[in-house]
């Protein structure tokens, strides 16, 4: 019977009325050695549960329920219950305890005893819930550890998204400028003076740089793109003149290979459109750029119209068609995608990032593309743009060529310009009279102040930076007294970039105008605030200008493509320019004429050499203020007279020097000062030229 | 099996051959999964996948990885995983050869999807034990075998395989381990 008995509990005390042991099992006896038969049960065991057990009968009373007896000597646990063999044994135990080592007891107070498996019974489930616990822990473990590990995976790549941000950064600044000295210096090679031998290496020289810069700018918008740094801007822009652009940025290229480039506004009429002007020019290009190089023979014909509203925005969707190779349908997946290259013969064609950029900025302006094609006839791109319509009226633009025309516009009232460079004054000045009101000049924000205080103003041109008080501060003065809350302050700023646009008008300012002053924007500015006078007066102040559209659009394809060099325009890779723009210098010579030419002219050749002298001073005595201030002043001025490249030069330093670029200011100007050298003599030139 | 073992098994080759190492055996494998879970279960394909791509990567036999593993696997997983119960199993060779099929059943218990093989000790004379080994899964006689030269350095004791008897069986795999223990 007790090997019986054993098999199912291990532990077994017997005891009898007078609480003396009278069977102990072998299990226990393994653990608590001094327990005899005959011993009282108390001398050996405290009963630690059920609470207040004495006696015998105490014990009795308590079949059934869980017994917890410790060892006196804290030697030893064990769980189990109180039953009455009596009825089965012959032996003189009236009670027994049935159970096992108690393994909770035992670990928290007795982890030096180490229990065998044989100690307990098949079906005793203790070790069994040691074992869940074990595996418990681990599984803790176990999810601390994949936690961590993500921890440290998510700070990885997190630490390496900033350091690939933060490599393109430098990389922007670092592969830009040497290409970008590349280039200018061989815009300052004579290639009058070449044979045709050197003219060959230095058109694959141009070619090459050019080419690279390309490569150089999609790649770092791609990588902008994967950084999430690629922002889409909204301004004003004028679709007849969007597309004008395109076609002077590529004309060249498709007049060379024989293929006749056409643009069309399908909608018949001029708009002005709010929207990111730069993404939409840089998408056209690269599409129209893309159907020139895999079309042999024909056309390509760009196309935009309306095609729908959304959410009160018009859809506009530009098409670009061509007679070229055709693309294989299998591919329409993956064009779009990046690292997707044409395989011709054995060369890839292009980065493979062109399309995908495209892609991913017209998705981001919140529309799609897509293309259609037949193989050996030619395909079609477009894509669809939502678009708003500005307030502000569209600029008179065409997009057929039409011979010379006279536009008369006057108006009155009186303006005050407020700017501190002698030249841009006098520039300005001419050009706002030109068009009739009354012009007052301020040469700082506090000289302003005093004047709006002292006269009565329709209009405020108000520069920026200027000393002793500048524009922003000059306007926030200004809107604190109630009676200038309504007039009219518009900023003139060499900046385009929106965000500073937007500091202005938030700042109290109604409006911008970029510098250099174009006579087309400052009418408009001119219309909008200033009462008109009528063509038909006979006003004296009325202005006849004669507008000739080559020479407006090619002074403003100029003007973007010496500003692609060194900002961040995919139209870098556009025709290089000289040093000079003569058709805007000599636009200018027009507009004033003669007699209010020449005095400014030379006069701002002797400044403009003191400016010189005044930078040079400045750099080597470390004053990057001045030096800052005196490229800011110079930058309009030298590209009023279309010195284009110079001038988009000193917007770059003056952009260095914002940054506290040591490297880059000293790159960059020493490239300006040999320019600023060379310029008087070219300006002299042409205007010896004009005289002819 | 679980994946205590596929884990057991990485620390082995990271502490031997390095993290390179191990990555190519997972690409090797074939593993989707990068990183097992210690408690849950796995198709025993993943195992098997693991021991032949450990293999061919480590340039050695399949049967030398198993055994190899099974030393590793007593010496160092084990004791790392569960201690507690190891120690229970037995202080002597001969407690341990007759009790390990008793921690089997327990871990059963637990571990629901685990099919564990079975052991049974022949005490044959003194130092002389017949020791059977029987499991579902064929393949792993070398595994076993690696197990008992760790047992041997755990107890301080020499065990010599005299010889291992494959038995035939309808399915999984049984061999009788002839061990003569001294020492």
């Amino acid at each position: 019977m007790n090997s019986t008995i054993d098999s199912l509990y291990s532990i077994r005390i017997g005891i009898d009325h007078n609480l003396s042991i009278t069977e102990v099992s072998k299990t226990l006896l393994a653990y608590m050695p001094q327990v005899k038969l005959g011993d009282h049960f108390n001398d050996h065991f405290r009963v630690h549960r059920p609470s207040s057990i004495v006696t015998f009968d105490d014990i009795d009373k308590h079949q059934g329920l869980l017994f917890l007896l410790v060892g006196q000597s804290d030697d030893f646990a064990v769980r189990g219950q109180i039953v009455d063999m009596s009825p089965l044994q012959s032996s003189d135990s009236k009670l027994v305890f049935l159970g096992s080592p108690w393994v909770g007891w035992l670990s928290t107070n007795r982890p030096d005893i180490e229990l065998n498996i044989s100690d307990f019974s098949a079906q005793d489930a203790q070790l069994d819930q040691i074992f869940l616990t074990v595996t418990e822990q681990q599984n803790v473990k176990d999810l601390k550890e994949i936690a961590e590990k993500l921890q440290i995976a998510k700070e990885e790549a997190e630490e390496s998204n900033r350091i690939r941000s933060d490599f393109f950064a430098v990389m922007n600044h670092e592969m830009r400028t040497p290409l970008n000295g590349v280039i200018t210096a061989l815009n300052l090679f004579d290639t009058q003076q070449m044979n045709t031998h050197e003219k060959s290496l230095y058109g694959m020289a141009m070619d090459s740089a050019e080419n690279l810069l390309v490569v150089i700018n999609n790649v770092l918008d791609f990588s902008k793109l994967e950084a999430g740094k690629f922002e889409i801007e909204e301004t004003s822009f004028g679709l007849q003149e969007l597309l004008l652009s395109v076609r002077r940025v590529l004309i060249a290229k498709a007049t060379d290979k024989g293929i006749d480039l056409s643009v069309q506004n399908l909608q018949g009429k001029d708009v002005q459109l709010l929207g990111d002007d730069s993404k939409i020019r840089q998408v056209l290009i690269n599409l129209v750029s893309n159907a020139i190089k895999f079309t042999d023979a024909g056309s390509v014909a760009v196309g935009v119209e309306s095609v729908g509203e959304s959410n009160g925005k018009t859809i506009y969707r530009f098409a670009i068609v061509d007679t070229g190779h055709g693309v294989n349908p299998d591919i329409k997946d993956q064009i779009f995608q990046p690292f997707w290259t044409e395989v011709q013969g054995r060369a890839e064609i292009g980065t493979g990032l062109g399309l995908y950029i495209c892609r991913m900025a017209v998705e981001m302006m919140g529309g799609d593309v897509q293309f259609d094609s037949t193989v050996g006839e030619g395909s079609t791109f477009w894509f669809d743009v939502p678009l708003a319509v500005s307030e502000e009226p569209p600029e008179i633009t065409n997009l057929e060529v039409q011979p010379e025309r006279d536009i008369a516009f006057s108006c009155s009232g009186r303006v005050l310009l407020v700017e501190d460079n002698p030249t841009n004054q006098a520039l300005a000045k001419l050009l706002i009279k030109g068009y009739g009101p009354s012009v007052d000049v301020a040469g700082d924000g506090l000289e302003a102040i005093q004047l709006i205080q002292s006269y009565p103003y329709d209009l405020v041109l108000m520069d920026i930076n200027m000393p002793n008080m500048g524009g922003i501060e000059a306007t926030q003065t200004i809107r604190k007294d109630p009676q200038f809350d309504s007039l009219p302050i518009v900023a003139l700023t060499a900046y385009s970039g929106a965000s500073e646009r937007d500091k202005y008008l938030s700042m109290g300012m109604n409006g911008y105008l970029k510098k250099p002053i174009e006579s087309a924007r400052l009418m408009r500015h001119l219309a909008k605030w200033l009462p008109p006078v009528d063509r038909n007066s006979g006003d004296s102040h009325g202005y006849s200008r004669r507008e000739t559209d080559r020479r407006e659009t090619d002074r403003r394809e100029t003007d973007r493509r010496t500003e692609g060099l060194v900002s961040e325009s995919i139209e870098a890779h556009a025709v290089s320019t000289p040093q000079l723009d003569f058709a805007a210098f000599s636009k200018l010579f027009d507009e004033l004429g003669e007699k209010a030419f020449d005095p400014i002219f030379f006069d701002f050749l002797k400044d403009f050499e003191e400016a010189v002298v005044r930078m040079e001073v400045s750099w080597a005595e470390k004053q990057l203020v001045h030096l800052a201030r005196e490229a800011h002043s110079l930058c309009s001025c030298l590209r009023t007279y279309g010195a284009m490249k110079l001038g988009g030069r000193m917007e770059a330093l003056d952009n260095r020097i914002k940054q506290n670029d040591i490297e880059g200011i000293s790159s960059e100007l020493e490239i300006a000062l040999q320019e600023c050298r060379k310029l008087p003599d070219i300006l002299k030139d042409a205007r010896a030229k004009i005289s002819t | 099996m679980y994946g205590l073992i596929h884990n057991a098994l990485r620390d082995m080759v990271l502490e031997t051959y390095g993290e390179e190492k191990w990555n190519e055996i997972l690409n090797v494998s074939k593993s989707s999964d990068q990183h097992f879970v210690t408690m849950q279960s796995y198709e025993d394909d993943v195992s098997y996948n693991l021991v032949g791509a450990a293999s061919e990567v480590l340039g050695a036999p399949a049967d030398v990885c198993l055994e190899t593993f099974g030393y590793y696997w007593l010496s160092n997983a084990a004791p790392k995983f569960y201690n507690s119960l190891l120690n229970s199993v037995g202080g002597n060779i001969f407690d341990f050869l007759s009790n390990v099929n008793n921690l089997h059943d327990r871990i059963t218990t637990t571990f629901i999807d685990y099919k564990p093989p079975t052991f049974r000790a022949e005490i044959l004379s003194d130092g002389v034990v017949k020791w059977h080994y029987q499991s579902s899964r064929a393949g792993l006689t070398p595994f076993v075998k690696g197990i008992i030269t760790a047992l041997a350095e755990r107890f301080e004791v020499k065990i010599d395989i005299e010889k291992i008897e494959p038995q035939e069986i309808e399915m999984g795999e049984y061999s009788i381990f002839y061990l003569t223990i001294s020492g």
